[in-house]
């Protein structure tokens, strides 16, 4: 059973999390191992391992990045440390801004940095925000999926930009 | 997990930090980057054109210690080989040098990656054919 089906919910890039916690709160109620305590160990066992399920879903979802992962993983279009390149003009992006956050010593030049990022982190989501937000399964291409991995990898070189910030 | 003197030592004192002017016809760039943690590194190497011997070699790394250390350790062993010694450094002897973990091992196939490029990046810019490598084996 994939995450998805868990919560029965279509299969999607963008979850609505706001609007699927109280769906969250009545899954982990229904799991709870206290209401199975009387069950055999078998049931005891199943519940236990769904209630592990749900709570890894949940924390998911809950972050835009994971259930992009999530997703692609599922397709088998995605797999842990494979190797993945990505245009130089990028990279050399990458750099350049990884080079003025180690050379900066002004709190005014830190807000500028900044604002580099959110500008290239916005410049790589607009070509893959319509696929993003109106996934259809089934319906949407591989090529669609494979340009929102791209987006994926990207992302991660701006968090890693952020994280250094902090 | 502990790491080996050597590598504290090439990361805290990194050898080769620089930059080389890449618009020389002498100097290739290699530019590659882990997506996974998001580290990029770029290692340059400089040329004698009369010995077709590496006569400098420069890196700058934003990421883990243990990939500013590969990347160290892998200028050192650049300069003085020439081009085509160059391109037999694999990664395993970076690990071993290093005495890396098992986890940091993809930092030094990063280092591996960078000195192919780099090695490319001169062949292509000096009218010769660029290699085709295999693909590195991540553990």
């Amino acid at each position: 059973m994939n995450y998805f089906e868990l919560f029965d919910i279509p299969v999607q890039l963008k979850v609505d999390t706001a609007s699927l916690s109280k769906k969250f709160f009545a899954l982990s109620k229904q799991f709870h191992p206290d209401y199975f305590a009387n069950e055999t160990e078998q049931v005891q066992t199943d519940t236990l391992e769904k209630a592990a399920l749900l709570n890894k879903a949940w924390k998911t979802f809950q972050s835009p990045d994971a259930t992009i992962k999530y997703l692609l993983q599922e397709k088998g279009l995605l797999e842990e440390e494979e190797k993945y390149d990505l245009p130089p003009s990028f990279l050399m992006e990458v750099m350049d801004i990884n080079e003025l956050l180690m050379d900066s010593e002004e709190p005014g030049q830190l807000d500028e940095i900044k604002f580099s990022i959110t500008n290239l982190e916005n410049e790589i989501y607009a070509p893959v925000k319509d696929i993003i937000e109106n996934y259809k399964d089934g319906i949407s291409s591989e090529k669609e999926l494979l340009q929102v991995k791209e987006y994926y990898y990207k992302k991660k070189y701006l968090d890693r930009l952020l994280r250094e910030i902090k | 997990m502990s790491y080996s003197d050597k590598l504290i030592d090439h990361y805290q004192n990194p050898k080769n930090v620089g930059t080389l002017d890449k618009s020389k016809t002498n100097v290739g760039t290699g530019l590659v980057g882990a997506p996974e943690c998001g580290d990029v590194m770029r290692l340059q190497i400089e040329v004698d054109e009369a010995t077709g011997i590496i006569k400098d070699a420069k890196f700058k790394t934003f990421g883990c210690g243990s990939a500013i250390a590969s990347s160290s350790l892998a200028t050192e062993w650049l300069k003085g080989k020439s081009v085509d010694e160059a391109v037999t450094i694999d990664n395993m002897a970076i690990v071993e040098e290093l005495n890396l973990p098992p986890v940091k091992i993809h930092c030094s196939v990063l280092a591996e990656d960078a000195i192919k490029a780099a090695i490319n990046d001169y062949r292509q810019k000096n009218g010769l054919e660029t290699l085709k490598f295999e693909e590195s084996v991540i553990h």
